[in-house]
Order: C-alpha cells, then sequence, then structure tokens
C-alpha cells in the first residue's frame, strides 16, 4: 500500500518540486545579469534589475547598466557605436584603455570630458568627467559610467579598477569568442564633431 | 430468474452502449499545437567527421514559406513545433546538395541523417516514410526514426553523382535521359521551392534546372531582385567597398545616389554578395524577391521562331515575285514581320539581361546620429542612456 501510494505521489509532485526549484535559483540571483555591491564610498541612490546608481559626497556618480547584446555585436562594435554618439552630443574622447574583469571578460575604458557652455562661449557651468568601462559578453552589454566635475577627475582616475572589482559581467557562452574578443581600434579624437545645422 | 435474467441483459446492453457512446467522444482538441520534430546529425561521407555551419532548409505544403537552419558545432540541425505533413529536409554543404522527402505523422520525431560529401557535387533525393526505426537506404544513406512502429523505405526516387561538375545545360541534358516514371515526378515535384525566399546561388539555380520537372522542355527562367539597408559607420568608404564587391563579382553599380545605390549582380552570385554587404554594417531590413518569367521568356523564343520561319518564308516569295505589285505586296508584309521581330528579340534580351543580372537596391544609412540625441532612426539607441546628464550626481 506504502508503495502504492509513494508511486502515486511523486509524480504529481514532482512539477511543484521543479516550480519551487527554479524559484529558489531566480530568487537567489542565478538569472539577475547585474550583480553588484557599493563599493567604499557611494551610497546607494537607485537599483533595479538591470541598473544601479551610486552618489559619493562629493557629487560623483557611479552608474551600472545592462543592455541586451544582439546576434554579432562585439566589444569592437559596440566600443565605436558608443565613441560616434558620444562624440556627436559633444563628448570628447580623452583616452582609451584594455580592462578585464575577474572572470577574464575583456573590456575596454573610454575616458571623455564635456564642456558646457553656448554658441559665445559663456559657461553656465564647469566642465565634467565621464569615464565609460564597457564589458560586452554573448548575451549582454555592461555599461560602468564615472561622472563629475573634472577637477575631481585626478581623485578618481586611479579608483576606476578598485570600483569595478566586483562587477563581473554575465552572459559567456561555452567557447565564446565574444567575451574575449579585440579592442576596438584607437578612437582617440580631438575634438568633438560639430552639431549639424538641421 | 427470468426477471434476474433480463435485468442482467438490460445491464450489459447498458453497459456497452456507455462505454460505446464513450469510445465516439472525441479525444479534447489538441490540434493548435504541433509538437513534431525533425532532428538529425550531417557528417562528412569520407572522413566521418561531423560538418558544422551546413544549411538545412526545410520544405512543407504544410508550411508558411520554408523553414532554414544550419547545423552546429557538433553537425547537429533540430526543427521543432511542426505540424504533421510530407517534408523535403535539403542539406546544403559546399558542392553537396542531398534531399530527403519525409512523410511526419501528428505531433512524431522524425530523425534523418545525412551523409555528404561537400567537396564533390553530389546531388542525391530519397524518399522515406517516417515510419522506420531505423535503417538504411538503397543508397547507403544510414538513417533513424524514433518513435515510429515500423520500418521499410518506400522507394529511391532518383540518385545521381555528377563528376567531373557539368554545366547547368549538360545537366539538363543528363536529367532528360534520366528515366524517372511519372509519379516520380510528381514527388519531384514536391521537392521544389518556386517561390522560395531565399536568394540564388549557384547551385540553388543549377538545382532549380536540373530537378524541375519543367525543364524535361524548358530550363526555368528566374528573375531575382533584393532591397537591402544597411546602418555603418562610414558612409564613403561603404560605398567604395560596395563598388569594389560588386565589381569583383562580375557586376556593375547601376545608379548611385546619396545614399542609394542600384546594384546588378550577376544571378550565380547575388547570395554570395549579398552576403559580404551584410557584413559591411548592421542589417536593418532585407528583402528578396523571386520572379519567375519562364512562360514569357519561352513565349517569347517560340514567337521569334515563328517569326524567324516567316521572314524566310516571305524572302522567297520576294525572289519568286513577277510583278512589281507583287513585290510590294512582299515588301510590305516583310517589313512588318522585320520589325515585329526586332522588336521580340529586343524584348528577349532585356529579359534574359534580367534573368542574368539580378538587381539589388541598397539604402545606406550612416550610424553617426544627425541630432544631439540619436533620434528614433537610431538603430541602437542605447547610448540615449549613456553620458553625465544621467550619471553625475546632483
Amino acid at each position: 500500500m506504502a508503495l502504492i501510494t509513494r508511486f502515486t505521489v511523486l509524480p504529481a509532485v514532482l512539477p511543484t518540486l521543479r516550480t519551487a526549484l527554479l524559484t529558489v535559483m531566480a530568487g537567489s540571483g542565478c538569472s539577475q545579469p547585474l550583480q553588484y555591491e557599493s563599493p567604499p564610498g557611494f551610497a546607494i541612490a537607485e537599483q533595479s534589475w538591470r541598473s544601479a546608481h551610486y552618489k559619493a559626497s562629493d557629487n560623483v556618480g557611479l552608474k551600472l547598466l545592462v543592455f541586451d547584446n544582439v546576434e554579432g555585436g562585439t566589444l569592437e562594435y559596440w566600443g565605436q557605436d558608443l565613441t560616434h554618439k558620444l562624440r556627436a552630443r559633444g563628448y570628447t574622447l580623452e583616452g582609451q584603455s584594455p580592462l578585464r574583469a575577474e572572470n577574464k571578460v575583456v573590456g575596454t575604458r573610454f575616458d571623455f570630458g564635456l564642456a558646457h557652455g553656448d554658441d559665445h562661449g559663456n559657461e553656465d557651468k564647469p566642465p565634467q568627467f565621464l569615464v565609460v568601462s564597457l564589458y560586452v559578453t554573448d548575451d549582454y552589454r555592461y555599461v560602468a559610467q564615472l561622472a563629475g566635475d573634472q577637477a575631481l577627475f585626478a581623485r578618481y582616475d586611479d579608483r576606476v579598477d578598485q570600483l569595478l572589482a566586483g562587477l563581473r559581467p554575465k552572459g559567456c557562452r561555452v567557447r565564446s569568442t565574444i567575451c574575449r574578443g579585440s579592442q576596438p581600434p584607437p578612437l582617440a579624437y580631438a575634438t568633438p564633431i560639430p552639431e549639424r545645422s538641421q | 430468474m427470468m426477471r434476474r435474467l433480463s435485468i442482467a441483459l438490460g445491464t450489459a446492453i447498458l453497459a456497452t452502449a456507455v462505454s460505446g457512446s464513450l469510445a465516439m467522444i472525441p479525444a479534447p482538441a489538441t490540434a493548435a499545437t504541433f509538437t513534431g520534430t525533425i532532428s538529425g546529425v550531417v557528417t562528412h561521407s569520407k572522413t566521418k567527421e561531423r560538418i558544422a555551419d551546413a544549411l538545412v532548409v526545410l520544405q512543407c505544403s504544410c508550411l508558411q514559406g520554408t523553414k532554414e537552419t544550419q547545423t552546429n558545432s557538433n553537425g547537429l540541425y533540430a526543427f521543432r513545433d511542426l505540424p504533421p505533413g510530407t517534408y523535403t529536409i535539403q542539406v546544403l554543404s559546399g558542392q553537396a546538395d542531398v534531399s530527403k522527402i519525409a512523410t511526419l505523422p501528428l505531433n512524431s520525431k522524425f530523425r534523418a541523417n545525412f551523409s555528404v560529401d561537400p567537396d564533390n557535387e553530389f546531388r542525391r533525393m530519397v524518399q522515406v516514410k517516417a515510419q522506420p526505426v531505423e535503417m538504411t537506404t538503397s543508397t547507403g544513406l544510414h538513417m533513424d526514426v524514433l518513435n515510429m512502429p515500423s520500418a521499410g523505405v518506400t522507394r529511391t526516387l532518383s540518385t545521381r553523382r555528377t563528376e567531373p561538375r557539368l554545366s547547368a545545360k549538360e545537366r539538363l541534358a543528363n536529367h532528360r535521359h534520366d528515366t524517372v516514371s511519372e509519379r516520380d515526378m510528381m514527388s519531384l515535384k514536391e521537392t521544389q521551392a518556386p517561390a522560395s525566399s531565399l536568394p540564388p546561388d549557384a547551385p540553388q539555380v543549377d538545382k532549380a534546372i536540373a530537378t524541375n520537372p519543367i525543364s524535361k522542355d524548358f530550363a526555368r527562367q528566374v528573375v531575382y531582385s533584393g532591397a537591402m539597408q544597411l546602418s555603418v559607420f562610414d558612409l564613403a568608404k561603404t560605398k567604395e567597398q560596395v563598388e569594389a564587391l560588386v565589381v569583383d563579382a562580375g557586376g556593375y553599380v547601376q545608379s548611385l545616389k546619396a545614399q542609394t545605390m542600384v546594384l546588378r549582380v550577376p544571378a550565380r552570385r547575388f547570395r554570395s554578395v549579398s552576403t559580404a554587404l551584410g557584413k559591411l554594417g548592421r542589417v536593418d531590413r532585407q528583402e528578396f524577391e523571386a520572379l519567375d518569367v519562364t512562360e514569357e521568356f519561352y513565349d517569347l523564343k517560340t514567337r521569334i521562331e515563328v517569326l524567324r520561319r516567316t521572314q524566310t518564308q516571305l524572302l522567297s516569295l520576294l525572289d519568286k515575285a513577277r510583278t512589281v505589285s507583287q513585290a510590294l505586296e512582299v515588301r510590305r508584309e516583310l517589313d512588318k514581320v522585320t520589325l515585329e521581330l526586332e522588336s521580340a528579340l529586343g524584348k528577349q534580351r532585356v529579359l534574359a539581361a534580367q534573368v542574368q543580372f539580378s538587381a539589388l537596391s541598397l539604402a545606406l544609412d550612416e550610424r553617426i546620429p544627425q541630432i544631439d540625441v540619436p533620434s528614433t532612426n537610431d538603430p541602437f539607441p542605447w547610448v540615449d542612456e549613456i553620458g553625465v546628464e544621467g550619471t553625475a550626481w546632483r
């Protein structure tokens, strides 16, 4: 009788067990692309499934964003896309260097400068810096941004690696060529593109 | 006693009626979801190694259009959620072009393994019934069919190895001499994809000629055309690359405007050129069309032959004319026929050029945004969310 009960009950319980297991896995963050703890000196301002925003006491912000990658999207490709578009928005690319995350995913750091001002050269606020660290995996694009007043750049320049130490980009497939892809070519532009007339 | 007997009899009749009526109640309808699967492995016939990236095309009148996939690094392919029907599974790898025809019952699994030689041209077509568990066909093709009660090959339609490589004309001539029965021809017809959305490539065009039932008398004439839209970083550089690519393929640039180009590419290189063009940027839109002009082409050909014969007859009549009026009358008719013949020849030349050279319209978009904030036309507006504006803390 006990045997009959066991064989009758087990198939009925299996789907429930599977659902419970999946729920536990999802709850523990197994499927969450962005897992990052706030770095020292920064407080959490906003955090969601695919983005996190932190602030420092000197108004420097750190923002992490995760986007889906598309078929054929490489670090080289997205690095060019990013620099072209930021350049068109008035940013000046001042530096570019390779990165490597703890889990061996390669990335690129782009240092931008942004000078605010109107057409007559009157500046309404001081220039700012933007450090964009880009990692590309088969499934995702990770963008870590650090921005603040240009005067504070020296204070954070050497801290970028430390700030990104806890970031482990996910979404690498077996024998992936994307996660260990080549670096974008040097994209150093001296000046931003002048705004086009409409 | 009799009462008991009648009660027992009545109960038995009732039970039979109830069970009979229960049996007649149809099972819950599950036709909306199909779980049929066709899968298999593609291996090299000589080295026995598994072939990656072989193109596998699935055709069936039960599908809307064709389905295609490529084998993975282990040489495996699979099509899932298939409705029941008669399927043609075609494998293209290098020079090899092997097809199998199989009938898939409702929600069944069918496994078709292919053994091909990509280095040699090898065209085969085999019809199998999707009922065996495991079998080896008369052509040496190993084939497994899972979850089926019995085994057996229906028949081998045609198996042809063409070595060395023959021209399309020679193949057509060979095809005419093939002893293929009427019933086989019907099955061969099913393997055609006359309205295939795929752009042509040399083997496919040849296949269309060699396996088409119409080709017993006529070679199929198809005009291929296409349109592509690419997003590129550097417009000027891309235009130069496109021009070089088309000229290398034996084609030419028909028109060149600021951001659009019309290219004429040899039909046999159409697919490879469009694939190469896709690598120059991001493909935002891609459309290909095949227009079958076989009927028009051969109508024109017949009309030209008739007009030529009429012209010859009129010329001989002109020689025989005894009077000026007779000669003038024949001359008038001759002029009319000659004009009509020239017109038909002109149309034939245009049609032949259209068949030989496919037209490809290419629209290029520069991927640099036109305004400060990337517009909605930007294929990747992700950078909208990036910048000090949203990062620096205020």
